[in-house]
């Protein structure tokens, strides 16, 4: 790993601790790599307002030349995440992606992205239709889901 | 009334040329429809060429003084960093020397507002001068009618 991706991963991780995002928690970092973070996403919003949903964030040695990644180790029932956790995040893709974008913006887009679903770049076509036709039928749903298969919450 | 291929100055085509002749309208069929934005839409991993090498050498520089702004790709105040310098940008973002090279010898955007700057690959900026005049020419119709 270089140097400039542990020396700039310290600063936003430290960061991060301090400022203590109310959506993004327990945020926990192997002290021999720190290229993989984890943390808990708390969304705001149903039907997922009483869950919280485990993330993985990986970034490449190159960071931040490089954007991370991001999955969810949590099932969760949303039109852009699909069954293996991968989501299609805007901000973290090859052609948007600039040195200047910090880990806290990039959780903010993701945090947004589960609190409002976008039906129209979908990853599950089936969840995306029941979201648009059916609204009643998707929050329940997706609130018996979130039951079962999220974690605790500790608010 | 006169005869249609009369009138415009054209020459009826031959049997045998027809095939020659739909080829070439297809490529005008593809270049006008915008078939190299496509083109440049399906290569969305490729990051655009670096930056100009006459550009980079031409940047200007400052020296750091400790406790200057923050460079916004290490994040780091510059308390033990005051030998280091600062390069800045046609946009006037400025960034440590020995954060910004890496970046800017892979390709050719502001980290921190992606504004474009120049290249050396020709094809690429021959394409982006064909989008930009593309984009006049849609302006200028538009005005045009509405203007």
């Amino acid at each position: 790993m270089s140097g400039a991706a542990n020396r700039r991963l310290q600063k936003e991780l430290a960061d991060m601790r301090a400022s203590g995002l109310r959506s993004f928690r327990d945020i926990e970092v192997d002290d021999r790599n720190i290229l993989i973070w984890s943390g808990s996403i708390c969304p705001d919003n149903p039907p997922y307002s009483k869950g919280a949903f485990r993330i993985e964030i990986i970034f490449p040695a190159e960071y931040p030349f490089k954007p991370p990644k991001i999955a969810f180790k949590t099932k969760i029932y949303h039109p852009n995440i699909d069954e293996k956790g991968q989501v299609c995040l805007p901000i973290i893709s090859a052609e948007n992606w600039k040195p200047a974008t910090k880990t806290d913006q990039v959780i903010q887009a993701l945090v947004a992205l589960v609190n409002e679903p976008e039906p129209e770049h979908p990853l599950r076509a089936e969840l995306a239709e029941e979201y648009l036709k059916d609204r009643k039928k998707f929050m329940k749903n997706a609130e018996e889901f979130t039951r079962k298969h999220s974690e605790k919450r500790h608010d | 009334m006169t005869d249609y291929f009369e009138e415009m100055n054209f020459q009826p085509i031959d049997e045998d040329q027809v095939a020659e002749h739909q080829l070439m309208l297809m490529v005008r069929f593809l270049r006008q429809s915008g078939y190299d934005e496509l083109d440049m839409q399906f290569n969305t991993d490729r990051l655009p060429p670096p930056t100009s090498k006459e550009l980079i050498n031409n940047l200007k520089s400052r020296l750091v003084k400790a406790h200057d702004e923050k460079c916004p790709i290490c994040l780091a105040p510059n308390e033990n960093l005051s030998d280091e310098t600062f390069l800045t940008l046609p946009c006037g973002h400025d960034f440590h020397n020995e954060c910004i090279l890496p970046w800017l010898n892979r390709t050719n955007t502001c980290p921190l507002c992606r504004s474009e700057m120049k290249t050396d690959d020709e094809e690429y900026e021959e394409a982006k001068k064909r989008k930009q005049r593309k984009q006049e020419n849609i302006e200028t119709l538009h005005n045009s009618m509405f203007g």
